[in-house]
Order: C-alpha cells, then structure tokens, then sequence
C-alpha cells in the first residue's frame, strides 16, 4: 500500500516537472550560449578527482583579468535598444554609447556637433541639407558605414509601409520631432549624392534641423541587423549594433547590460573596457551599493545621502545641467482657477525656495519660466512670484473666497475615453491635488513635495486634498482626457535643447498661421490664442535671434497669465567614486563616457 | 490512492480556469492600459490607439456579441481571453509588451531567484521551527518554553518589509558586512546551469562564487524565514501536546521508556500531520514570491515581477506570472493532501 | 491545553451552573498572555481614541523645514525648541504624534476589513456547511435554482442583448424542481429540449447565429437542471470560488483590487477586506460540519424545527469560539497587511498619518542615519500586531483549548 502511494507520489511531481520544463524555453539561444558551454566543460571533467583544482579553473574563468569595468547603477531597466522605437531614458544611456547619430551634442550643452556626418550644410532657403559623412567608419557587425545605411535608417523610420517598420513598433519621436510619417514628414527625401554623401529635402525651412538630427532616436543602426534580426532587433538577445565606441555584449533583464569597447571606432578606442549599467531601482540602495565598492557611480540619489556624499573624500558628484522643469498645472475647466487672481493666490502662496532646498537640495533650481536657464529663450527678467501667504490670502479673499476656497465648481461637462459624462457642468467638488505615483527626474519625492506644498497652501486660505488618483498609466491617462480635476504635479525633460521642444507641445500645435488653438484636455483644457500664434512664427522663422526674442515674449505671456506654476529645474546629481574620471554628463543626449577612466 | 490524486487533479481544472477568468476580469477593470505606460508623458492620442489595436487590446475581453449578431462565429470567439487560452494550450505565454521578451524565458530566469530564496528560507525556518517546538512541548511551561514562545509570537507578528529594513539598516549601513541588495555582485562570475546560484556555484566548483551569493542571500533569506519558523516552532508545539496527552504515551512513559525514544519515536511521527500542512502553506505563500521583500532587497523574483508588471500594465507577464504562482499554490495544496494520506494511515480516500 | 487547565475544568464542574462566556472570560483573565495581550490592545485602542477626540492634529497644515529629520528630543535646545519623542521626519513633523495618529487609521482598517470579511465569509461558509448536509426545502430549492438559472441566463441575455433570456433560465431553474420525471434518460432530454427552446428560439430573432450559441448553452443548462441541483452543488460552488481566490497570493490579490478601485484607506479596507474571505468561510464551514453531526442538531431537525432556526439558535453560537479566535487573530494579520500596502504607496492618503506609509516614506533616509523615521512607526505596527495575536492565543485556550488555529 505504502510503497504504491509514493509511486504515484513520485509519479505526480515527474508530471508537474515535465510540464513546467516544457514551459521553459529550450537552452536560451543567446549568441553566448554556445561560449558559455565550453567554459562550463573544464570544471565538469576535473570535478571529483583533483579537488583543488576545480576551483581553480573556474575563479578565473577565460575573461581577461585586467579588465578595466566601469559599473554605472542606475533606477531602472531599458525598455529596448532601438532608439527609434523607445522615449525612456534609460534606453537612451545604452544606446548612445552603441549607436551615433549623424550629428551629436558638444560636450556638457545642447550645441550639435558633427558626429557620423563631417558636415551638413543647407542651401539658401534652408530646405535642402547636405551631408558630407565620415568614411572608413565600419558597424560593429563588420559591414561598412555609408550613405546606403543613413538613407535605409531614415526611410525604415519615416515610411509606414516599409518591411523594417514593424507594425509592432511605434516611431514616436520620428512622428513628433519630423511631423509625421510617410507624406507628412518634413523631410520627404532623403537623396544620395555619392557614397558617402546625402540630401535632405525639407518641405519647409525647420529651424532646429541639427538639433534634431543631433537626437539619440535618429542614431543609425546597422542595415544589416536590422535585416538579420528584423523586429528581435534591440531586444536583449540581440541589443544594438552600430558605430558607437561600445558594442553590445549582455543584456540580462532587469539586472545589467555589458556593452565592451569597439577598438575600431574612428574616434579612438575608449579608455576603459566594459561598462556594466546595474538596475538598483531604490535610491538609497544605489548609494549604498556606491559606499561598498559595488558600483562606480549612480545618477539621482536622496538629498540626505548627496550631502553625505560631498562629505566624503572617495566620492564626488557631478550634475547634468538642468533641461527639465517640474511643475504644477490647472485644470482649466475649473470655474475658479479661470479667474486668474486665483491662479496669482496659489503662486504666492507656496514656498518654491524652501521647497526645492528641502527636496532637490543644492542641485534643483526654483523655476520662474518653463525654460530652464540653459535653453536660449530663457527670459532672465522675469520676476517670479514672492512667496507670500498674506498677499495670497488676501487675494483669494479679494476674488470673493474670503473664507479661502475648498470646494470648486466644473466649468464644462467633463467626458471620458468612451464620451460619458463623468462630470457635471456645475457640479462642486472637493478642492483637489493631484500627486504622481512614481519619482521622476523632475520631482525627487512627488509624494512629500505634495504634502508640502498642500500644507503651504493650506496656510494660505486654500484647504486643498492630496489625491493619487492611482498608478503611473492610470494617472497619464487621466491626464490625458483632463480629468486630472484640479491642481496636479508634471513635469518636462527636453528632447533636444530647442525651446521650441518646450513650448510648442504644450501651447503651440498650430498647422499654420490663423488656426485657432483649441483646448487641449492634454493641457487642462489651457488654450492661449496669442501664445500659440507666436509659437507658430517661432517654429517657422530661421533666424535664430528672431526666434529668440519670440520665445522670451511667449514667457513673459505665460507668466502673467499665471499659466501654471512653475516650481523647479533639477541638475540631476551622478555620484562617481574617487577611481573614476573624465565622465562627461549631457544635459540631453548620451552621456560622454569614452573618456572616463578609472585608477585603483 | 492514485483515483484520488487523478479526482483532485480534475477538480484542479475549473479552479485553474477560474484563476485566468479572474485574471482577466481585472485586466479589464483596472484602469489605464500598457500604451500609455509605454509612452509616458509624450504619449500622442494617435499612437495610443494604434499600440492598442496592435497589442489586440481593442479587441473585446471575453466574447464580441456584436459579430455574432452579425453572424460571425469565428470573430465571436476572436476575444484577448481566448486568443490567451489558445495561446496557453500550446505552452506560449507570449511575449512582454515593453521588452518584447518571451514571459517563459524571463519566468525561467526569475523563478529560480524565487526559488533559491524561498527553499533556503523554509530549510532555515524547518531546521530552528521544528526543533524549538518540540523543545518547548518537551519542556513545557519552563522558561526555554516561555522565551520561545513569546519569541515566535513576535516573529509571527513581525511585519518583515520592517525587518528587512532594519536588517539593512544593521548589516549594511551600520556594520557594512552583507550588501544591501541585489542577487549577486557584478563582478562574481557564475557559470549558469540551473539558474540556482548556490548549485550552479558549487556544481561548476566555483566555491568564492557560492560564498558570494550566500553572502546576498542571507538578509532576505533571514527577513522571510521570520514568519515560517515562527508558526512552525507554535504548530509543532501544540501538535506535540496533544499528542502527548495520548493514552499511548502515557503507557510508553509507564513502561519506563527513555524520555528521548517516546518523544522521537512515538510522539513526533504522529504529531507531524498538521506540521506538514503548515509547512506546505508556508512555502507556497513563500514560492509565489514575496514582493515586499523583493523590493527591499532588489531581488529578480517574480513577486517584484508581477507588481512592476501590474504598474506597468504588461499584460503577458501579469497572466503568465500569475498563472504560474496560482498553480504552485494549487499544486502544493495537493501534495499537502496526498501527503496526509500517506504519512495518515486512519485517512482512506477511494 | 495543560494539566493545569484539565484540573480546573473539572474543579466548574463540580460548582454550581455558571455561563459558558462568563467561564471562558474567567479563564482569559487568569491566561497571562492574553492579560498581556489585553493590556497592549487596550493601550493602542485608549491612546489612539483619546488622541483622535482629545489631542487634535491637523496633518494639513503640519510643515517645519527647521525641524526637518531631527533624532528624538527629550529636553528642548536651540535647535530643536519643542520635545520629539521619537524624532521628526523629512517635513518636520513630530513622528510621535503621527505614530499615535496613525494608530487610529491602522486599527480602523484593521477592523472594517475584517468585518468585511468576516460577514461575507462567515455567511458562505455557514451556508455551505449547513446545506452541505441537511435537505433543503422546497422553497430553498426554488430560490437556488432560480438564482443559478438566472445567473446561467445572464450569459445568454448578453449574447444575444435579451434581457429576457435570463428569466426564462430562471423559469427553467423553478420548473425542474417540481417536474418529477424518474426516468433519467426521459428527464435529461425533456430539459435538455427546453434549454434549446428557450435559447434558440429568442436567439432566432437577433440571427440565426445567434440562435445557434445560445441554443448550444440552453442545452448545456438544461442537461444541468436535470440534475439533482441542491445544498451539495451550493456547497461546492461556493468553495471552488473560495479556491479560486485563495490561488492568488493575498498581497498581488489586494494591490490589483486597490489597482482597480483606486489608492485611499477605505479601498485599501475593502481589498484587504476581500482576500480575507476564503479564510472565514473555511473555517465557518469545516465549524458547521463538525457541529452538524451532534445529536441536539439531530434533534432540533426531528423535532421539524425550521432552517432558520436551527442554523442561529443551534449552530451559531456553537461556532462562535474558533470564530472570535481567528477574527482577532485576523485583526492582526490585516493591520499587517494594511501597513504592507501603505508602504508600497497604497494606503492612507496623504498627509494623513499611517504607519506602513510612514515607513514606505522614511526608509530612504535610513542610508543618512535616520532610524528613528523608521523604527518607530515599525515598532507600533509590530506591537499591536503581538497585542491581537496573543489575545487571540488567550483566547483560543480560554474558549476551546483544543483548538488549532
């Protein structure tokens, strides 16, 4: 009796075992597999009989010993490393050390620089633009850099249709920064003139045409790959493969990605051998890892363990200049927050200075303008807001809440996706506001810069309730159709150091010079007509001065309309270790990382 | 015997389709959707709805009526719901939304992290449970049995993401002899064979590897194992109490046996049913992956998996994790089972 | 439990008759953990009540950038003018007066979820145990079947947007009880030809696809109403679904219902509320059987008492014990829960104070030296979770040593 149970016992967990292994994938077909199975065989044959020498074997397994690693912690995890298909971050800080676009930034600012391309210059209406490219640069697979690959980069991008344009994938910034696809695209011809020149034809002048260009998703990736790999193409079995100084190695999932140095790139081999990027998703994790030698550097750490890592002789810490501005914004379909004496109470009434000391430390900014200071356009004249509860009291009291304001009337039937209305014209609700979920380069801690500023605002008449209205999708969404019904916290990172990348997504959007700018629930439903024809002329005008003068009169409009309030720039904070030199951090656009060095 | 594990395993059927239907139901409900997540804040209107329809998710959940009143059987069936059954019956999970990775290849990579953490933990609360517990029932009412007792009252009530933070707070920050977190340093090296560190280490002989990860290992391996060995040691206590108050042991003790052999030989066999239970409990919960602790100790698990993928709306891997952690519940459940009716010999089940 | 104990019962034996609840507290009240137990539960109760009537706090308008992170102050000094029990956090808030706060948020959540799953859970699992073995009545009969028809239909009703289809499954539902054909075979195709009538021929208008589905279901009803539908299938159904819930791991479960409902207290209540059902409907089910079988149920049932009665006069309070030992143990576990999604982000909202939020926000700091940001709000959540479980362990040995939960 006995024995059969544990027959059907054992037979039981065979079952199970045999059906979750049928589950797993078969051997992972990784391009190192096969590497891997011929390290493994020495130690299988020494196993039993010399004890000692096993351990031998494999403590130095065949990779090199005097590698030269540098090891980078960040938050989190690329998403995919074809930048054409991806808008995070963190797939950018990989791809850019792989891959190189036809023009790059110039060390620590926005200015583009030739890059793959000698030189591009435009004919006299600037709709043309010719590229001189680099020759005898070579990808990584071995295949030749030409005008052929910049001409297949650009046509798989722009053209729907095109066989490399996977319906899966999604050309997000080709779309935005270049207008559209297929016929709608800005750029409707890119020509080769010989083998190592091309022609851009624009339909119209665009006057960040190099700073765009200059943009890490229009880095070009070798033809060959993508033929090879079709839509596995930057996925962690096969990663990318371009002209950049590193080539890919590893990615495994969630934990690191190896990218080693290219010895043929054209600029001269990097210093180092390896980066390995680590995920360390919590912040004061990632310092710790720092303090213990596990990591080399990090980017964004808690303002406490900043000021101790200024304190500390092994570390240092650099900021990537600020092209990013936190904010708060209006739900304009909010009776009260139309009047903008209002919008002018709840400037004064919070504490910006004592805010971005607490929560972004030495390193944030308090904002006046949405321009950070280092994008052109930035209009220094502007006087912000004093931070001032009486005045702001004052002027809540003023504009007839003279017991402040804690319940606010719907202007217009709020809709959702479906078309139901899920407010009522007229329908009071609680005075709200809107926290995000997640941490964002912009705002360190949303959730305790909430509770401040809610508390500041409080203090000045405005009994406001904080809200999650749920997680990071939820909450884009609801922004998305304005139903973010009150204040509510977002922010900016820039694309390419152009203001026209600020301004014009959230105020402009115009097609051509008299088309009215209708509210966009996107924005809270904020529409200013003025704004958004000058935005308009700005985008089209080729002159740089002009242009200029444009944006610093689009400011002054936003200011005194109390568009939204704006609260801070942060110069992100990177922790290196003492060993590590010559990193160069990039306000937008991979960071510079063939120059860093490290002692021991 | 084998009737009756065939039987449970037939009853396991509708429980398993229940556990994707619910899945499922709350896809649906919970707001927001994985394009969104995916494009963050620059997200246009239009490349919303076509990652939409490209990921099938315009398709409706379960049943799409209005073909049918068309007359169309085939689209009526053509529902997310049973594209993923039929995509289950031929063991494809299918691929993330964000990485385009296959879910079983990162399953594969993730579960045994789950794996090694959650055995390691409940061979750590076996070997210490088990033993104070009988100690304690041995003992009963000395102070060994009093000091144990309230200890694994405490370990029961111990919310351990606390713990661990205070684990961290002790051996990284404090005393810095154990990092922080993570699995593994980027510098160790090893040879993956079954992804369990601490086998592949010392199978490849690589014993600075091994050392390694148990150096990882012990934070979370300790935070987790709190709540186990807490309920183990009371379990095994009281189980052996009342067993000792049998008739049968009192004669044994009558008979002048040595205290040793009644209390191994004839009290522990018979007191071990509900122990067993406990344990089988214990490592499930344990086995579907911890996310608090995970998190703390930025451990690959999949517990953390599944909540990053609930946050970011990647619907395959919140179905395949999902279903995988449901089906070592139910499967333990059954051993538990099967496992009273071998070591029960009162308990006939045809 | 012990000797001791053994002695004593007996020594109530012998004295003259006394209630069974005024025993079982005389026997808590001599039990020193649950005296131990008692005293701490009352200390969290007493204090968070006494502080959420008496000792106001606004966490609104709570903000000291000068006070920000400070270690626990006993004697006020220049730089820190005010005393701080346990120190302040990155606002400058005194974490004392949040920690006792918070208690009040913790214990409410404690509570409603328990309710929530004590009512819900508690009802199933009486239900299933009861009809599990008794034969229902006609009219209980009616009522199932009616609602299962129903709930069957519904489906239908969908597919083919006929609300009316519903109500025939019901129809269908109430009919088998009184048709009593014998003959198996004549009793399976008589119900399985209704369920096709019923769903194809409604079906038929909207498209003869439709009508095909449907038919297809309607027989599948039917050939199911030609069974013998009662207590047993009730009894099964009710704990497949508990299975069902019990396969997802509790945390994933309640941080995908708060997903759904959105974050807050009073959502974070009902999902910690819901994970905690299949708990009290096994138990009050596996409770019921154990009493079923005792002769005065035997009686009460010869007698002809009715259903209702029996099941709140006989079997209720003979099931309260293992009851109000696991829902204050269950009080405990969902404190701990509570503060387990409130770390995670998901809890109270903000600024109001709760001890896992506190935690979830503080741990960052532990890195610059903060600990006490972090080991008091901890240490509450750990304390009043051993309050609630050694009452419950008193409990248990006051009420029903024999118990094993």
């Amino acid at each position: 009796m006995n024995r059969r149970i544990l027959y059907s016992l054992g037979a039981l967990v065979l079952i199970m075992s045999m059906i979750l292994s049928a589950c797993a994938p078969k051997a992972t077909p990784t391009p190192e597999a096969t590497e891997e199975v011929v390290v493994t065989e020495a130690p299988v044959e020494t196993e039993a009989p010399v004890a000692t020498e096993a351990p031998v074997a494999t403590e130095a397994p065949p990779v090199e010993p005097e590698l030269k690693t540098f090891i980078f912690g960040r938050g989190g995890d690329s998403v995919q490393l074809d930048p054409a298909i991806v808008t995070d971050g963190e797939s950018f800080r990989v791809t850019g050390q792989c891959l190189e676009p036809l023009y790059q930034y110039d060390h620590g600012s926005t200015v583009p620089v030739p890059a793959l391309a000698e030189v591009c210059e435009p004919n006299e209406e600037a709709t043309e633009w010719t590229c001189k490219l680099r020759q005898g640069v070579k990808f990584h697979d071995g295949t030749d850099f030409n005008a052929d690959a910049v001409i297949f980069n650009f046509e798989r991008w722009r053209f729907t249709d095109n066989p490399y344009h996977f319906e899966s994938q999604v050309f997000e910034y080709y779309e935005y920064m270049w207008f559209g696809f297929d016929d709608a695209s800005v750029i409707t011809a890119v020509e080769k003139i010989d083998d190592f020149t091309v022609k851009f034809v624009l339909s119209s002048p665009l006057a960040p045409f190099l700073a765009n260009l200059a943009m890490d998703m229009f880095a070009i990736s070798s033809p060959t790959a993508i033929q090879t790999y079709g839509e596995d193409y930057g996925t962690p079995a096969v990663g990318c493969v371009g002209t950049g100084p590193f080539k890919f190695v590893e990615w495994v999932e969630g934990d690191h990605i190896t990218v080693e140095a290219y010895d043929e790139y054209w600029g001269g081999r990097p210093k180092i051998d390896r980066i390995i990027w680590r995920v360390i998703p919590d912040d004061s994790a990632r310092y710790l890892a720092l303090k213990a030698g596990d990591i080399h550097a990090l980017e964004q750490a808690v303002v406490e363990d900043l000021a101790d890592a200024e304190a500390d002789p092994n570390l240092y810490v650099l900021t990537r200049p600020a092209l990013n501005t936190a904010y708060l914004a209006f739900n304009y379909r909010i009776v009260e927050f139309q009047d903008r004496n209002i919008r002018e109470a709840v400037a004064h009434a919070l504490n910006k200075v004592a805010l971005v000391e607490n929560f972004y430390g030495a390193y944030g900014q308090p904002a006046k303008t949405f321009l950070p200071p280092m994008v052109w356009g930035y209009n220094d004249a502007i006087e912000d807001y004093a931070y001032d509860p009486d005045l702001a009291r004052q002027m809540l009291a003023d504009a007839g809440f003279p017991d402040g304001l804690s319940e606010v009337t719907i202007a217009e039937d709020i809709l959702d996706a479906d078309g139901n209305v899920v407010y009522q014209a007229g329908q009071k609700i609680p005075l709200t506001l809107y926290y995000m979920p997640v941490t964002r380069f912009y705002y360190p801690s949303p959730k305790e810069i909430a509770e401040a500023m809610a508390a500041d605002l409080a203090n000045a008449g405005f009994n406001v309730q904080l809200e999650l209205a749920g997680d990071w999708p939820t909450y884009l969404g609801l922004r998305r159709e304005g139903r973010l019904l009150g204040l509510y916290m977002l922010g900016w990172g820039g694309d390419n150091g152009d203001p026209d990348n600020f301004l014009n997504y959230f105020f402009g959007g115009l097609s051509s010079a008299d088309e009215v700018k209708e509210p966009d629930p996107r924005e809270g439903f904020y529409a200013n007509q003025e704004v958004a024809s000058l935005l308009y002329q700005a985008a089209v005008n080729p002159n740089q001065a002009e242009r200029e003068a444009i944006y610093k009169q689009v400011e002054l409009l936003l200011h005194d309309d109390v568009a939204r309030i704006w609260i801070a720039h942060n110069n992100t904070p990177l922790i290196f270790s003492a060993k590590v030199t010559g990193y160069i951090p990039q306000p937008v656009g991979a960071d510079y990382y063939e120059f860093v060095e490290i002692s021991d | 015997m084998l009737r009756y594990i065939i039987r449970r395993l037939i009853t396991l059927v509708p429980t398993i389709i229940g556990v994707t239907f619910v899945i499922f139901m709350f896809q649906r409900l919970i707001p927001g959707d994985p394009a969104v997540a995916m494009l963050g804040e620059h997200a246009a209107k239009e490349n919303v709805e076509r990652i939409r329809e490209q990921l099938g998710l315009n398709r409706p959940l379960f049943l799409d009526r209005e073909a049918l009143a068309q007359g169309d059987l085939k689209t009526f069936f053509d529902s997310q719901y049973f594209r993923y059954l039929s995509r289950l019956v031929r063991l494809d999970l299918g691929v993330s939304i964000h990485r385009r990775i296959p879910v079983a290849e990162t399953l594969a990579q993730r579960f045994p992290a789950t794996v090694e953490l959650a055995l390691l933990s409940m061979m750590i609360a076996i070997f210490v449970g088990i033993p104070v517990g009988i100690i304690s029932a041995a003992r009963r009412n000395s102070i060994l049995d009093s000091v144990s007792m309230i200890g694994s009252l405490i370990g029961v009530s111990m919310p351990i993401f606390w713990l661990g933070l205070m684990e961290i707070m002790l051996f990284a920050v404090i005393l810095k002899w154990l990092p922080a977190g993570g699995r593994i340093s980027t510098g160790t090296h090893i040879e993956t064979v079954t992804n369990l560190l601490l086998v592949d280490s010392l199978i490849t002989g690589n014993i600075p590897g091994f050392f390694e990860t148990l150096k990882y290992l012990a934070m979370p391996t300790i935070a987790l194992a709190t709540i186990p060995m807490a309920i183990i040691a009371r379990m095994t206590r009281s189980s052996m109490l009342d067993v000792l108050q049998e008739d049968y042991i009192r004669t044994a003790n009558a008979k002048g046996l040595v205290e040793r052999v009644v209390l191994f030989r004839h009290a522990l066999k018979n007191a071990f049913l509900p122990v067993i239970t406990i344990i089988g409990i214990q490592a499930g919960t344990l086995l579907a992956g911890a996310v608090l602790t995970e998190t703390i100790f930025a451990w690959p698990g999949i517990g953390k998996w599944v909540y990053d993928a609930i946050l970011g709306r990647d619907y395959p891997i919140v179905q395949g994790g999902t279903l995988l952690i449901a089906l070592i519940f139910v499967f333990i459940n059954l051993m538990v089972d099967v496992s009273y009716a071998v070591l029960d010999p009162r308990i006939h089940y045809d | 439990m012990s000797v001791y104990e053994e002695v004593t019962v007996v020594d109530f034996a012998v004295r003259e008759h006394r209630s069974l609840w005024v025993d079982a507290w005389r026997r808590l009240i001599s039990n020193r953990t649950a005296r131990i137990g008692m005293a701490i539960v009352a200390l969290f109760v007493f204090s968070t009540v006494f502080a959420h009537f008496f000792w106001k706090y606004d966490p609104k308008t709570d903000l000291d950038y000068a006070l920000k992170l400070k270690p626990p102050t006993l004697i006020p000094n220049e730089e820190v003018p005010s005393v701080h029990l346990f120190g302040t956090d990155k606002l400058g808030r005194d974490i004392f007066r949040r920690v006792v706060h918070g208690g009040w948020n913790s214990l409410r959540v404690g509570l409603v979820a328990v309710s929530i799953s004590l009512s819900i859970g508690g009802i199933l699992g009486l239900l299933a145990g009861f009809y599990e073995n008794i034969r229902e009545t006609v009219p209980e009969r009616m009522a199932l079947r009616a609602l299962v028809g129903m709930a069957l239909g519904a489906l239908n009703a969908w597919i083919a947007s006929q609300w009316y289809q519903a109500l025939l499954f019901a129809g269908i539902g109430i009919l088998s009880v009184f048709i009593r054909e014998h003959d198996k075979r004549r009793r399976r195709i008589m119900f399985i030809m209704l369920g096709i009538l019923c769903g194809a021929v409604p079906g038929f208008i909207a498209h003869p696809m439709v009508a095909l589905v449907c038919g297809t279901l309607g027989a599948l009803y039917g050939l199911f109403f030609s069974f013998d539908i009662g207590g047993k299938f009730f009894s099964d159904t009710v704990m497949r679904f508990m299975d069902i819930v019990l396969a997802f791991p509790s945390y994933l479960l309640a941080i995908a219902i708060v997903a759904f409902l959105g974050p807050g207290l009073e959502k974070g209540m009902i999902a910690i509320g819901v994970v905690g059902i299949p708990i009290y409907a096994r138990l009050a089910r596996s409770s019921v059987l154990s009493v079923m079988q005792k002769e005065y149920i035997l009686a009460a049932q010869a007698v002809g008492e009715s259903h209702g009665r029996i099941l709140f006069r006989h079997i209720v309070p003979n099931i309260l014990s293992p009851i109000i030992v696991q829902t204050t143990m269950g009080l405990a576990s969902a404190i701990l829960s509570a503060a387990a999604l409130g770390f995670l982000g998901l809890g109270a909202i903000p600024p109001e104070p709760e001890w896992g939020a506190m935690l979830g926000d503080s741990y960052r700091f532990l890195a610059s030296g903060a600990w006490w940001a972090v080991l008091f709000p901890g240490l509450a959540i750990m304390l009043s979770v051993l309050g609630f479980n050694l009452l419950g362990d008193g409990l248990r040995d006051a009420l029903d040593p024999k118990l094993q939960i």
